[in-house]
């Protein structure tokens, strides 16, 4: 099939399902066009991150932890404007993603591809697919691919201005409490430590990691009133 | 001019055109480059762009010459002429002879043949059913234009209204982008401000959000405005309780925070 057969077939599909604004089958769509196990849409800028859909809590969890731990295939995806891929987690090198990749394994996850949303030469966003045997995509997956992500943008892109937070509200997908909750720590280590957000955002991953336990769970813990970070020392830092 | 030679100078026309496409978007480079090249391209002796702006008023925007230009500004001021008469009709306006056309145009034709032209063709800046603009060609003897000729002012016209308006689209998405970027900002310090709060207040969280919502409403800004301004500690958090019409015996009461 040439490629503008594939592109139109592609934003048939995706009409047919009336995508207006993002609905939560978006995820669903693209499983099914893609042939993959999961995948995740997620809303970036150069600070923050949410998922706008994801095709089930595997995907969301591990959209969660790349933007907490700030490693993975989606932000370096955004980051590099192009396609990441990593076809064997198993196999690949243990320093790519230290924190990303054991989680995904963990969650039955063997291969990644991200491609990014872009409008002109703005990228905005992600599109993560998961595969849950390893391999690489066929030639025709990753054209499918960059059009699903390409029909996503663009449809992303439509919803009216003052739907901005029919978007973010739709981010909710899973347990999007997670998030909010980690923000809500982030705030209240700011104060406790006197130093900025950001900086109370790392001290926060920072404590998980050197406890070996999730960030959702430390905020978690952090909100409810259970643990303060006033007495972490210093020096075990995870990079900034 | 030899036929290959301006077979040459057609296709750089055509790669000037779409050059700015690739590379950065001028809007005025694209527009003069289409004036000169029609001109180089001995199509007219003289050519002028008119467009249409966001008040859906027409201005010039490029011409080849300055009598040109004043010819252009001219229609403008008078509201008559065949660029006009092309923008609002949609298709070619062609005067083969001005001197004979002037109860078509009773102050627009006897100044362009005063400016030194005999006839004119007006080509619309279209895409389907947008018209962006028009494009006049002036020519300095009394006749048509060839076939040809018009063809290729027609082509070269319709590859810039295209480049205008996939401009446009692109514009019009990438503020979009920028938007959901910002909302998505919004939300987080949104949340940030709850837990600063939150914690200086030893409060929950939905109290922290009553604080800050009050706050927000009683000073007439915006949530977001508030929760950014805390984040970056432009607020002091105690300015935000006490400005806020949420009195802390209340919060005891009901909302407080009993430690662990």
């Amino acid at each position: 099939m040439t490629d503008q057969k594939r592109k139109s077939g592609v934003a048939a599909r995706f009409a047919r399902n009336r995508l207006a604004k993002p609905p939560r089958s978006l995820c669903g769509l693209s499983i099914e066009i893609l042939g993959v196990t999961a995948t995740c849409v997620t809303l970036m800028n150069n600070r923050n991150s949410t998922a706008v859909c994801a095709s089930d809590d595997r995907a969301v969890r591990l959209d969660d932890l790349q933007y907490t731990v700030g490693e993975g295939p989606s932000p370096e995806a955004f980051a590099a404007r192009s396609i990441v891929s990593e076809p064997d987690l198993v196999r690949q090198s243990p320093q790519r993603w230290q924190h990303f990749t054991p989680m995904a394994i963990e969650l039955g996850m063997a291969g990644v591809f991200a491609f990014p949303l872009q409008v002109g030469d703005r990228c905005f966003g992600v599109l993560t697919a998961y595969q849950d045997v390893a391999g690489p995509l066929s030639k025709d997956q990753e054209s499918d691919g960059l059009i699903v992500a390409d029909t996503i943008a663009r449809s992303m892109l439509k919803t009216r201005p003052e739907g901005d937070f029919e978007i973010l509200a739709a981010s909710t997908v899973g347990d999007g409490a997670h998030r909010a909750e980690f923000h809500q720590a982030t705030g209240m280590i700011a104060v406790q430590l006197g130093v900025q957000v950001a900086e109370a955002a790392v001290r926060i991953r920072a404590h998980a990691f050197g406890a070996d336990r999730q960030v959702a769970d430390v905020a978690g813990d952090i909100v409810a009133g259970r643990l303060r970070l006033d007495n972490d020392r210093p020096g075990r830092e995870f990079g900034v | 001019m030899a036929p290959t030679s301006r077979e040459d100078l057609l296709v750089s026309t055509f790669v000037q055109l779409t050059k700015n496409l690739v590379d950065d978007f001028d809007l005025i480079d694209l527009l003069t480059g289409l004036a000169d090249g029609c001109v180089d391209l001995d199509l007219a002796a003289a050519a002028g762009i008119l467009l249409v702006d966001h008040e859906e008023k027409l201005r010039v925007m490029a011409a080849s010459s300055d009598r040109t230009r004043l010819l252009e500004l001219f229609q403008l001021q008078n509201d008559e002429g065949p660029c006009l008469d092309a923008f609002s009709t949609k298709e070619p306006v062609i005067s083969v002879d001005l001197r004979a056309d002037k109860s078509r145009w009773p102050i627009f034709a006897p100044e362009a043949v005063d400016a030194g032209f005999r006839s004119v063709h007006a080509i619309p800046l279209r895409l389907r059913e947008t018209v962006i603009g028009a494009l006049n060609l002036f020519g300095d003897h009394v006749g048509g234009m060839p076939e040809a000729n018009l063809r290729i002012a027609t082509a070269l016209a319709n590859a810039v209204s295209i480049a205008i308006l996939q401009n446009q689209t692109i514009l019009q998405s990438e503020i979009r982008a920028t938007q959901l970027q910002r909302a998505l900002d919004s939300r987080v310090a949104i949340e940030q401000a709850k837990g600063m709060l939150a914690e200086r207040g030893q409060i929950d969280m939905d109290s922290a959000f009553r604080h800050l919502r009050s706050f927000a409403r009683n000073t007439r800004r915006h949530l977001t405005a508030v929760a950014v301004d805390v984040v970056s500690g432009a607020l002091a958090l105690d300015e935000v309780q006490a400005g806020s019409s949420i009195s802390p015996a209340s919060l005891d009461q009901n909302q407080g925070r009993s430690g662990s």
